[in-house]
């Protein structure tokens, strides 16, 4: 069976050679330019091949989950949908909720993070929080 | 001397700079405790605010709030595992192993201890070098501070736990993605995808909160708990830690020396002193295998050097007025918004303003440190909160934090990107810390290499200071093997 972490150091060197022999080739960069990539591009090899070398690593973040990633990940979509004040209070409910937390006590969270966004983020560092595509269509 | 060190303090004592220094401390602590937002943000949000106020006092509003980040940062990278600036990112790399054996407390009163001493350090070496250290400074060209970076970058092994090629190799990667964007020289754009945000290169802090934060955030909403013992953080703990640092003093001072050193050279980058240390504290230490397994001399040495390189940093500042980081050039900034000109001249007719921000440095350390100290009961509850209600709230500190160095949702985006290499090093054990220094050092070496050749040629090696720093990085490599031989042999 092939493991995983030797997928993403190959994965990791194709990439990083392919992008340092576009750069000498097609991309038509100066000599200069691509002497430091491709040395750090030969460190990548040669660790890599080191390290797939190496049996596989113990422990880890053994207990991530996917859905716990995609919870995560979820946020960006309505970040870009409704905004940062809208989205991140929202989120920080729907969150809450989803984990079985009283509906006062994740208001309560939401009505903080809202807060903490208009009060730091807006008001002190002066912050222009875009309102995304859903809510800024309405607000224009 | 003797007078402009009087004059200084009794302008040091003024009412106005001691009520600049009072209200910038919470500030500066503040800033450090929230993931991604730096000293540089500190300032640029207070500089407005120093318009109308006294020169001196002006100055120690902004210094004060820049010079405390990294001690508020401190904390959120041991309780939270995301540092609160870049420059705490070595911090986690033990603080979280201790906060997960219920040693939170520990790791905490040694960083702070660690910070007050760093910075009282810094402001010493300031103090002491101040007048001296033109000749110094003006010998560190580019092909020393090409040397240096090539230094750091030999630490990049010894940085972490974990298998040596696994960090080699993120320290490579993180070099190869330092060259994303203008090449510094000839100025052409690499590998940027015909994507306008890449022009400019990766930026730090997605990469850094990518790196830390997000897999930190999975773990958290995965269900696990910040600490496996969901303590509170003792006194004892508090005190513990306190004396952790006393008893290893000289690791103090040595941590604290390397970061007024790379403060004091400009170009280097304030963020590779605690990663330096960190390497250094490793490869001196008898028990170099446990580093990255929660020891607390991984937490000293990255804090110590953290507070002392704001001192070092202050040097080119004021006798050149050339700033050695971004946070000092908005500082550079101010000075001349307050009517005062840095440079050759400043410490002839403004010596007692020099040695004022020397007292102010030293004194808001130990300040911040105690004020840290007298919070922590309140700030240590938040490793007791459950994940349900932290991830949110910890989430949009990241992503905002992230958004606010440009104001830029790719930013955001990337922090996701990176968020994923981030989990990936975890799960794989690849060394984050070393991707970040990797990241953090390769376009200063390829600037200031490109530079020295262009001035010196080939030949620059030989200069004096440069065969010195090459006979230390030689040292640096093969002084850790040759210790353990004679230990064995001893043994």
């Amino acid at each position: 069976m092939i493991r995983t972490d030797r997928l993403l150091i190959c994965g990791t060197i194709l990439a990083v050679l392919a992008m340092v022999v576009w750069g000498m080739t097609i991309g038509g960069y100066p000599a200069n330019a691509n002497v430091f990539p491709a040395i750090a591009a030969g460190g990548v090899l040669i660790f890599g091949l080191l390290a797939l070398r190496e049996p596989p690593p113990e422990g880890g973040a053994g207990d991530v989950t996917w859905s716990a990633m995609l919870w995560l990940v979820a946020v960006l979509p309505l970040v870009y949908l409704l905004g940062f004040r809208i989205a991140l209070p929202l989120y920080a409910f729907i969150f809450a909720i989803a984990r079985r937390t009283s509906p006062l006590v994740s208001l309560l969270l939401a009505v903080g993070v809202a807060v903490v966004v208009e009060a730091l983020f807006v008001r002190v560092l002066g912050l222009r929080l875009s309102w995304g595509w859903l809510a800024g269509a309405f607000l224009r | 001397m003797l007078d402009a060190l009087i004059s200084a303090g009794s302008q040091t004592l003024q009412p106005a700079v001691l009520w600049a220094v009072a209200s910038a401390l919470p500030v500066g602590l503040l800033f450090g405790l929230l993931p991604g937002l730096s000293g540089l943000t500190a300032m640029a949000v207070l500089i407005p605010f120093v318009y109308g106020m006294d020169g001196f006092a002006g100055l120690a509003f902004l210094l004060t709030a820049h010079a405390v980040v990294s001690t508020g940062g401190s904390v959120t990278a041991i309780l939270l595992g995301i540092p609160g600036s870049p420059a705490n990112a070595a911090t986690v790399v033990d603080g979280v192993p201790l906060r997960n054996a219920g040693q939170s407390g520990t790791a905490v009163g040694a960083a702070l201890t660690a910070s007050a001493i760093g910075g009282v350090f810094g402001a010493l070496v300031l103090l002491v070098l101040l007048p001296v250290l033109r000749p110094v400074i003006l010998a560190f060209g580019p092909a020393e501070t090409f040397l240096l970076s090539l230094m750091g970058l030999t630490f990049l092994a010894a940085v972490g736990a974990g298998s040596p090629a696994r960090g080699l190799f993120a320290g490579a990667f993180g070099i190869f993605i330092s060259f994303v964007g203008y090449e510094p020289v000839s100025g052409v754009p690499r590998y940027w995808l015909d994507y306008d945000y890449l022009l400019d290169g990766f930026r730090l802090i997605p990469l850094a909160l990518g790196l830390f934060a997000i897999p930190e955030l999975v773990a958290l909403a995965s269900g696990r708990m910040l600490e496996q013992s969901k303590g509170e953080l003792p006194g004892t703990q508090l005190l513990n830690g306190m004396r952790a640092v006393f008893d290893r003093v000289g690791l103090v001072l040595r941590s604290s020396a390397i970061g007024s050193i790379i403060g004091i050279i400009p170009g280097v980058g304030g963020e590779t002193a605690p990663f330096v240390a960190y390497a250094a504290a490793r490869q001196s230490s008898p028990d170099p295998e446990r580093f990255g397994t929660g020891i607390i001399e991984g937490v000293i040495a990255p804090e110590a050097s953290n507070n002392a390189k704001e001192g070092g940093a202050l040097v080119p500042t004021l006798v050149f007025g050339v700033p050695g980081s971004s946070g000092m050039a908005l500082l550079l900034g101010a000075f001349l918004v307050l009517g005062l000109q840095p440079g050759p001249n400043f410490l002839r007719d403004h010596l007692d303003i020099g040695l004022g921000l020397v007292l102010i440095l030293a004194v808001v350390n130990v300040l911040a440190a105690v004020l840290m100290f007298a919070l922590m009961p309140i700030l240590a509850r938040v490793v007791s909160v459950p994940p349900r209600l932290l991830v949110p709230f910890l989430l949009m500190l990241a992503l905002l934090g992230a958004y606010s160095t440009q104001g830029d949702m790719h930013d955001v985006v990337f922090t996701f990107v990176f968020g994923a290499v981030g989990l990936a090093c975890v799960r794989y054990g690849f060394n984050r810390a070393a991707l970040l220094l990797g990241f953090v050092l390769g376009p200063a070496v390829e600037r200031y290499l490109e530079i020295s050749l262009n001035i010196y040629g080939p030949g620059f090696v030989f200069r004096p200071i440069c065969l010195v720093l090459i006979a230390l990085m030689i040292a640096a490599l093969f002084a850790p093997k040759i210790g353990s031989r004679l230990r064995r042999k001893r043994a």
